[in-house]
């Protein structure tokens, strides 16, 4: 099949030291429109549309992005760098949120490599405190799928026409889209400290403080 | 579709070893990252899009799973967005009762109409 799974193993494995983290203790999270660094305009749109499930489901609060973007909107900001740049007391003071998620997609859409055309989505964030500026959690993330099917052509010509026609799909059906939902589900759903995930947060069974009682108790 | 589905299995086993036991999942999400994607791509009818949300929040109530968060608020959006500011205030009230942390933000957009 010719699949490159290269998911997994890109995510940095260092244990993130989560003092912070657990210091802050966030209920809330403001997903902030993402720099993108692809050719896709698509980019932004998909990691803003797919960061809200994993964040939701380790137990945090995730302001709605749409209303988000309306109100950056209103305000007169369109771009992510311009999000970006606003100071963490008028993000605090305007969305009422504990923390802002800072992405960054560097890699998006579907590269042409002669004989493959490989999708793929790499996707950076970091975590920080409104109310000290500090980052609280960071991590990154890529993902690749090769779409060259060798079992298809006997010929090199062959398998140079078969990767043209996969990029021209993967382009117009934006496969990358769907590699971005499996990232950000990989990059941004909890994990227990000593791993490099997020903590679990207050609305989920295994929030952190939870499990750190259940251990103090036995 | 089904190679990226086996990356996603395959990654679901291979990287269990670095999370808590597999929760219940907390909410009912249904095609909704996918609406959000068509809302920001504009390439949908904001009837269309409301109908999907609707029924999003109605098969939620239906199997008794809880409505996740932004789901209400963002339909609140679309109804502003087809002039039924009424329909907007209550979604966004709903969005607010399930989630007390919205009540800043969502007070915010009542009180300063930051919705136009």
């Amino acid at each position: 099949m010719g699949l490159m799974l290269a998911a997994c193993g890109t995510m940095d494995r260092t244990p993130y030291d989560h003092t912070a983290f657990k210091q802050t203790d966030p209920k809330s999270i403001l997903v902030l429109p993402p720099l993108n660094s692809s050719p896709e305009i698509n980019a932004t749109y998909s990691a803003l549309s797919q960061a809200t499930l994993p964040l939701a489901e380790a137990g945090y609060y995730v302001l709605p992005v749409s209303l988000s973007v309306e109100l950056l909107k209103n305000n007169g900001i369109y771009l992510g760098h311009d999000a970006q740049n606003i100071s963490y007391d008028k993000l605090r003071k305007f969305f009422g949120a504990d923390t802002a998620l800072y992405l960054n997609v560097t890699k998006y859409g579907s590269s042409y490599r002669i004989i493959d055309s490989v999708n793929e989505a790499a996707v950076s964030a970091k975590l920080v405190d409104l109310k000290t500026g500090k980052i609280i959690w960071q991590g990154s993330d890529s993902i690749s799928q090769s779409t060259n099917d060798n079992n298809n052509s006997n010929s090199l010509l062959g398998t140079i026409l078969n990767a043209a026609i996969n990029q021209a799909v993967n382009s117009s059906t934006d496969q990358a889209h769907f590699l971005v939902r499996d990232l950000m589900y990989h990059l941004l759903s909890a994990g227990k400290e000593g791993s490099n995930k997020i903590l679990y947060g207050h609305y989920a069974p295994n929030y952190w403080k939870n499990v750190d009682k259940a251990s103090a108790g036995n | 579709m089904k190679k990226t589905l086996s990356i996603f299995l395959l990654c679901l086993s291979v990287c269990a070893c670095n999370s808590s036991p597999r929760q219940q999942p907390l909410y009912y999400w249904g095609d909704y990252q996918s609406a959000l994607y068509a809302y920001f791509k504009d390439d949908v009818p904001i009837g269309t899009q409301i109908t999907a949300v609707q029924q999003i929040i109605e098969h939620a109530h239906k199997h008794n799973v809880k409505v996740a968060p932004g789901v209400h608020a963002h339909l609140g959006l679309l109804y502003a967005k087809q002039g039924d500011r009424q329909a907007m205030v209550n979604e966004l009230q709903l969005e607010q009762k399930l989630f007390p942390e919205a009540k800043p933000f969502i007070d915010y957009l009542l009180t300063k109409r930051g919705i136009k």
